[in-house]
């Protein structure tokens, strides 16, 4: 398969930051047909994860990567291996070869794995959608919170809403995100579409601004509303909006390191497939 | 460089949903030609097909560090990939209607790890934001 081997070398090796880095001992695969094939060998290599993409080097001051492994359609498990402190990126392509990796210990491999584990396209749509929900239910709390005509003014006057065109999932069809389509780097040029300000500069291509929460319920605003999953009318919050906000962030996240906890305990008692 | 090419077949061609989809014309290298393929999008990876039945990838652009640009071509509808780096290839490509280029150029434009990640640092200021507006 070609690939564009000399912008992804540039890109590996430029200053952008990554997500981690460290050495790790990277299993030796053979072939099976191999004749002599006694025992299994490592060898070490500077592992840099920028994104999706598992770059190693020879050496930590290599110009160019050995290898890259992109980290789409993956898991990464604990591993049984004469190896202490040993995961592996498995593929759902169960013919594709695993990479089983060696960390150089215990804080080291928790490290490695919860990195890798959030390395991903779909991970990232995860937290986006988490976000939006997040968001959805913070917007029915102010709608049903009873405040002052200055606070809920100036927050139906804001613009800010979640149902702003350039926040959608990014699965929506292109036409509602974004307005025009300029030169845009990725991760330059944030003025554009990406933060979700007034409507007012648009190129006239972005939808009418949506009813502010509070007086969401009196219609059906379906037809103004462009984000899924919305439904136009806000329930009322029975438990106190402060806390509603407030503990569900700390639910989403202490809910994702209790995931991560559970799976690698539950892979560890499952021990040898 | 190795690649785990086994495996990123396997994920362009799995039914996975695709951002976009659709036959481009890309120019090659070295030779001015142009050669219609088969293009799938799926994150920041933009596979190309010889035909859109086809079972395999010819090959992979990795799109993370891009630009999109359109640009001039006698082909009309065209639009450039261009990365950082002096040795890197630009990837010229021409769709076959306005409206095919203008939806490539916001997908690509999209198509990559730090778009999503501003994404995610916007929500959060959003949310930041409506807590302070509950408080």
């Amino acid at each position: 398969m070609k690939l564009n081997e000399r912008s992804v070398a540039h890109y590996a090796t430029c200053d952008s930051p990554a997500d981690h880095a460290g050495f790790l001992r990277k299993r030796v695969e053979r072939h099976h047909h191999h004749a002599h094939h006694h025992g299994t060998s490592y060898q070490r290599r500077w592992f840099v994860l920028k994104g999706n993409l598992l770059f190693y080097f020879e050496e930590r001051e290599s110009r160019e990567p050995v290898g890259l492994v992109v980290l789409e359609g993956c898991t990464v498990e604990l591993c049984e291996a004469a190896e202490e402190f040993a995961f592996a990126i498995r593929f759902d392509d169960a013919g594709a070869r695993a990479y089983v990796l060696v960390a150089d210990g215990q804080a080291a491999m928790e490290a490695w794995v919860k990195a890798l584990s959030r390395a991903s396209f779909d991970y990232m749509r995860l937290v986006v959608r988490e976000l939006e929900k997040q968001l959805e239910e913070a917007c029915k709390s102010l709608a049903a919170c009873r405040k002052s005509p200055r606070r809920s003014s100036s927050s139906s006057g804001r613009k800010r809403h979640l149902s702003n065109p350039a926040l959608l999932p990014l699965q929506e069809k292109p036409t509602t995100l974004e307005n025009g389509y300029s030169t845009w780097g990725s991760g330059g040029c944030v003025a554009g579409g990406a933060t979700c300000t007034d409507y007012d500069h648009d190129g006239g291509q972005t939808k009418p601004p949506p009813l502010p929460p509070r007086r969401r319920s009196a219609a059906s605003s379906a037809a103004a509303s462009p984000a899924p999953g919305l439904s136009p009318a806000m329930l009322e919050s029975p438990v106190s909006p402060e806390t509603i906000c407030f503990s569900k962030l700390h639910n989403w996240y202490g809910q994702e390191i209790a995931v991560l906890r559970r799976e690698w305990q539950e892979r560890q008692k499952r021990g040898h497939p | 460089m190795k690649l785990n090419e086994r495996s990123l077949a396997f994920y362009a061609t799995c039914d996975s949903p695709a951002d976009n989809a659709g036959f481009l014309y890309k120019r090659g290298e070295r030779h001015t030609a142009y050669h219609r393929r088969w293009f799938v999008l799926k994150g920041n990876m933009l596979f190309y097909f010889e035909e859109r039945d086809s079972r395999e990838p010819v090959g992979v652009i990795v799109l993370e560090g891009c630009n999109v640009e359109l640009c001039d071509s006698a082909e009309g509808f065209a639009f450039a990939i261009r990365f950082g780096g002096s040795k890197s290839r630009t990837y010229v490509l021409a769709a076959e209607s306005q409206e095919a280029m203008e939806s490539w150029v916001k997908s690509l434009s999209r198509a990559s790890f730090d778009y999503m990640r501003l994404v995610v640092r916007e929500l959060e200021k959003q949310l930041q934001e409506m807590r302070r507006g509950l408080a």
